[in-house]
């Protein structure tokens, strides 16, 4: 008697129903349940699987059957489902390979035939040419290379060549005007755009949704994206980058089947490490990413294999290419003064045991990440150690001010502080401000600590009128137009997370200083592109400082900022990629992402610091 | 029905209508009052279906009696031995000796007892009449005893009870009838709450419960049903661990997952310990380690020569879809090696089954395992005696600078003897030197 399993699944469902023939041993069954899930009414006989699931766990199947001599039932849409899947496959290898022969002139022609009207740079016809001969895209190219006239240029293809009818944009908020304006400037007949709010109305061909919108409405949205053939993309798409541990990552995940083109836009792929990609090639080619990306990511030879292997599946228009000039970048390094230097020392000291204690054992990342704050603070301003966290501070860098022994050492010397000694940065960035402001240009401040913004804005800034931005200023706006329009406004004092990637202020100013960083690679890449973007003239200056304090956590984070943005480079065989940005996200929260992104290496380095090496 | 049956229904339902004292229990969505009767240790049965039971009644050697006639003599006695076995049993006949039988089982109405096996038991070796008991009504259905049974079971500290592969059953069990994973992670406590993530980590366990118990079975059918369930019971972390090996490789390379996962069954089977199984955690372990045994000779030969499920066999229709996948060729495969200790699991030792007896190949997989397990280790014993003196001078330094800060504090101390501190410094110095000297630097 033939033992049968048997598929089934209608195209628009969101499950596959796997059942149980007659003649199936128990053993096959309890396979099937534990390789795809028991749930269902009667699982016994029958399982319900998600198609995401099912999909990505097909490698046991063939081989299993064979060795059983289980046959397969296919019913309903199922077969085309698994084909579909096992046609990427081969999508991929070919991909892989260079993608299919596109002739530009037959890309180009067929544009123009279509509503699409906007004016592409080189650099993006250039883009568009390469992910238009693949199956599924990702686009890295540095924020102001325009790459959503690019994606809608991709959709509009694939639409001439009837392979897609409609689109769904995943996007932080921050971003859903942009892609409405970049709409009405692309398409001479713009197609009908909605926000999701719950209902999607129809008639409906663009659709705009945030990452967090995606667990309530997911029932909806997948019934939408699998009842046409839907283009899906995914816009600053790192944030997604928590794969299937993360509810962002598994939502997007789960969609991804029910796409019939899928592509990704990012500036800032994998800031961190090579292991970043993992979920965004999951979502572009499901299933495939553990073997496109090996998970040993913190292997150096293993960085330059995968920008090897993956090169033919994105295209990164850098910065050289927009042409803009490279930002002059100095570090000014200066010891900490007598009194602030034993304060830093007292504590180095305190914590010195913390560090000895998880040594060989997995750094407990919250719970270090808390001294890493602290080791900030004191290295900068030591009034922030008493104070703790302003209220205005973003999530990540909420923290209870330090626990002090009343009359130890620290403690006194903390008290004495404020009567003797201001720390040296904020000396200096008073000088280099007026300096810069009888020259007649504008500075940007960066500090991730709201307090220092808040003092150097009353005391040490105060004649400069200077504007502020952070998550507790409430007229924002008011601030940036003053900055940018008011003379006598020099200075914009800023918190990395509050001034995200909407915000431009290339056009009036050049100058930026850090007061200090954090080991958030992306976020110092981020900010520094507010003020060297496309649009720069080609012989503006662009002139970043940053403050460093010598023999305290500045120079590890130094360090390990350049290490993280190098390998960022290899990652991306461009040397240019140093300078690209990448957005924490400012109002919409990245998710899990810690405001500091500390990771293992950065606190192995802080532990050496520490120890005195 | 027999007149056995039929005398016994009559007498419990006698009894019942008769009785004055009731019992609450968890019933369905609510609560149910039995009546409470005294019946005879006679004519009530210990129940072969009991969810502490399964898996040594499945594994009994008379499994195949025990299930056809459950409620005949002899299989009743097999089930009152099996409970005997159980830890703690011999002190619940010396605590009913000392003291009546306080709390009421259950029965059915055909006199089942649905809890209180062992009590009867204990009674009946104790030369007792009678069993207190609760009646569940005629209409009850098999599904609402069963639920009631695992609910009294779970109510107490089943953890006790409840063997590592009993535990697997029941989960199988309640998985096939429908019971949602996050329900049945709650109900076995391995989800703390319902949030997330907890419910992740609970939901985790079961469907690792479910894929362990589902290799076991593919093992024991290669054994030819040789290999008992009540097998594994030992074996529960070394089956955990391999489990999760398993799945930390399977979404890079299935391949080697599968083949980390069979290599571990086999230690498993020819008795290899826990501690040298762990050190099968990738190829690097198989290549390295295990492959270089296994050069020649007939332990090679046997286990080449064992056919896995299906070799040759005709492929099943429908799986013309699937890509062929090429099989990775390995000197030793794994699978083949599982295969050749599974298959002969049953045999006589001395039988000899493709060139080589049971004992031999039994004992060869052994000590090839334990062998490449032990090299393992003491590549890893090098690496850590390599590092230690440096680790030690690490530590050294550390401690000085600490002495340093607490110099500070205590030389204004009143009595801080001087004198010693700078004779410590100088035997210090000397150390250091003559240490500096043995590691070949200079200064």
């Amino acid at each position: 008697m033939a033992k049968t399993l048997s598929f089934d699944y209608t195209d628009g469902n969101i499950t596959v129903v796997v059942s149980r023939g007659q003649g199936i041993p128990n053993v096959v069954w309890l396979k099937v349940q534990s390789e795809w899930g028991a749930r269902g009414r009667h699982p016994a006989r029958a399982v319900d699987i998600p198609v995401s699931t099912f999909l990505s766990r097909l490698d046991w199947v063939a081989p299993y059957c064979r060795q059983h001599g289980i046959s397969a039932e296919w019913r309903g849409d199922s077969r085309k489902l698994v084909m579909r899947r096992v046609a990427e496959h081969r999508l991929l290898q070919e991909a892989l390979a260079g993608g299919v022969e596109t002739e530009p002139e037959e890309v180009e022609q067929a544009l123009r035939a279509s509503r699409f009207q906007r004016e592409l740079r080189s650099f993006q016809r250039r883009d568009l040419l390469q992910l238009v001969a693949i199956a599924n895209g990702a686009n890295f190219s540095v924020p102001g290379a325009g790459k959503t006239s690019v994606a809608y240029a991709v959709y509009e293809y694939e639409r001439a060549l009837k392979r897609v009818d409609r689109l769904l944009v995943v996007a932080p908020i921050s971003a859903f005007e942009s892609w409405e304006e970049e709409a009405k400037r692309c398409f001479a007949t713009v197609p009908t755009i909605r926000r999701f709010d719950g209902r999607i109305e129809p008639g409906t061909e663009v659709l705009l949704i945030n990452y967090q919108r995606l667990q309530s409405g997911f029932a909806e949205l997948a019934t939408w994206v699998a009842s046409g053939r839907t283009h899906m993309i995914l816009d600053e798409a790192h944030r997604m980058k928590r794969g299937w541990g993360g509810e962002w990552g598994r939502n997007c995940l789960s969609l991804a089947h029910f796409a019939s083109r899928r592509d990704i836009l990012t500036g800032t792929p994998a800031p961190q490490s090579v292991f970043d990609l993992v979920a965004l090639f999951d979502f572009l080619w499901p299933g495939e990413a553990r073997r496109l990306i090996p998970s040993d990511g913190q292997d150096p030879t293993a960085t330059a294999r995968v920008a090897d292997r993956i090169a033919p599946l994105f295209v990164r228009t850098t910065k050289s290419e927009l042409d803009l000039p490279e930002p002059r970048v100095r570090l000014i390094e200066r010891p900490l003064d007598s009194l602030h230097s034993d304060i830093y020392a007292a504590l180095v000291g305190r914590y010195r045991g913390v560090f000895a204690a998880s040594r060989r054992a997995e750094y407990d990342l919250r719970a270090l990440g808390r001294v890493v704050m602290y080791l900030l603070e004191a290295a900068t301003n030591p009034a922030l150690l008493t104070a703790g966290s302003h209220r205005h501070d973003a999530i990540e860098f909420r923290h209870p001010p330090l626990d002090i022994p009343p009359d130890s050492e620290v403690d006194e010397l903390l008290r004495a502080y404020p009567d003797y000694e201001t720390p040296w940065k904020f000396r200096l960035v008073k000088e280099l401000s007026e300096t810069n402001a009888r020259l007649g240009r504008k500075t940007l401040i960066w500090s991730n600590f709201v307090r220092n913004l808040e003092t150097l804005r009353h005391y040490e800034l105060e004649p400069l009128h200077p504007a502020i931005v952070h998550g507790g200023v409430a007229d924002r706006s008011e601030q940036l137009r003053r900055f940018r329009e008011d003379p006598d406004c020099a200075v914009l004092l800023a918190n990395p997370a509050a001034l995200g990637e909407g915000t431009s202020l290339h056009e009036v100013c050049h100058d930026a200083i850090y007061i200090e960083r954090t080991f958030n690679a992306g976020q110092y890449l981020q900010s520094m592109d507010r003020i060297h973007r496309l649009g720069l003239p080609a012989d503006q200056e662009t002139r970043v400082t940053v403050l460093s304090s010598r023999e305290t956590i500045d120079d590890i984070v130094d360090t390990r900022l350049r290490q993280k943005t190098d390998r960022l480079a290899t990652l991306m065989q461009d040397p240019g990629l140093n300078v690209m940005a990448l957005p924490a996200a400012p109002e919409d929260g990245l998710e899990g992402e810690e405001g500091l992104d500390v990771d293992n290496l950065d606190l192995a380095a802080l532990a050496r610091h520490l120890a005195g090496e | 029905m027999t007149s056995t049956e039929e005398a016994r229904r009559a007498d419990i339902a006698a009894k019942a209508a008769a009785a004055t004292e009731t019992l609450s229990i968890p019933w369905q969505n609510g609560r149910r009052t039995l009546h409470v009767i005294n019946v005879s240790l006679d004519n009530v049965l210990l129940n072969p279906n009991s969810h502490r039971i399964r898996s040594q009644v499945e594994s009994h050697v008379n499994a195949d009696q025990l299930q056809r006639e459950p409620f005949s003599e002899s299989a009743q006695d097999f089930i009152a031995d099996i409970l005997r076995e159980f830890d703690g049993f011999q002190s619940l006949v010396d605590s009913l000796h000392e003291s009546s039988q306080l709390e009421p089982g259950i029965i059915t109405a055909e006199g089942v007892l649905i809890n209180a096996n062992n009590r009867a038991v204990a009674l009946r070796d104790l030369n007792e009449k009678y069993i207190r008991v609760g009646v569940l009504p005629e209409e009850a259905t098999t599904q609402e005893i069963t639920e009631l049974e695992a609910r009294l079971q779970l109510a107490k500290d089943y953890k006790q009870d409840y063997t590592f592969t009993n535990e697997l059953l029941f989960i199988q069990e309640q998985i096939d009838a429908g019971m949602s994973y996050e329900d049945l992670a709650i109900l076995l406590g391995k989800a703390q709450s319902r949030r997330p993530a907890h419910l992740r980590k609970g939901v985790a366990d079961i469907e690792q419960s479910l894929r362990i118990l589902q290799h076991i079975r593919e093992v024991q059918e290669m054994s030819g049903k040789a290999i008992k369930l009540t097998f594994f019971d030992p074996h529960q972390s070394a089956l955990v661990e391999a489990d999760s090996a398993y799945q930390a490789l399977r979404e890079q390379d299935p391949a080697q997952a599968r083949r980390v996962r069979d290599g571990r069954m086999a230690g498993v089977l020819v008795g290899v310990t826990y501690r040298n199984l762990r050190n099968w955690d990738s190829d690097h372990f198989l290549r390295d380690y295990v492959e270089p045994q296994f050069d020649h000779g007939d332990l090679l030969t046997a286990i080449d020569s064992s056919s896995i499920a299906g070799d040759g066999q005709d492929a099943g229709d429908g799986l013309d879809i699937f890509e062929e996948t090429g099989q990775e060729d390995r000197p030793v495969d794994p699978s083949r090696m599982l295969a050749a200790a599974a298959q002969r699991y049953g045999a006589d030792d001395e039988a000899t089954v493709g060139g080589i007896t049971k004992r031999e190949l039994f004992d060869g997989l052994h000590e090839r395992f334990t062998q490449a397990a032990e090299e393992k280790g003491l590549d890893l014993r090098d690496e850590r005696r390599k590092l230690r003196p440096i680790d030690l001078v690490v530590d050294a330094r550390k401690k000085v600078s600490r002495a340093r800060e607490a110099l500070k504090n205590a030389q204004t101390e009143r009595g801080f003897d001087r004198g010693k501190f700078g004779y410590e410094i100088r035997r210090l110095r000397k150390e250091l030197d003559s240490l500096a000297e043995a590691g070949g630097l200079d200064g």
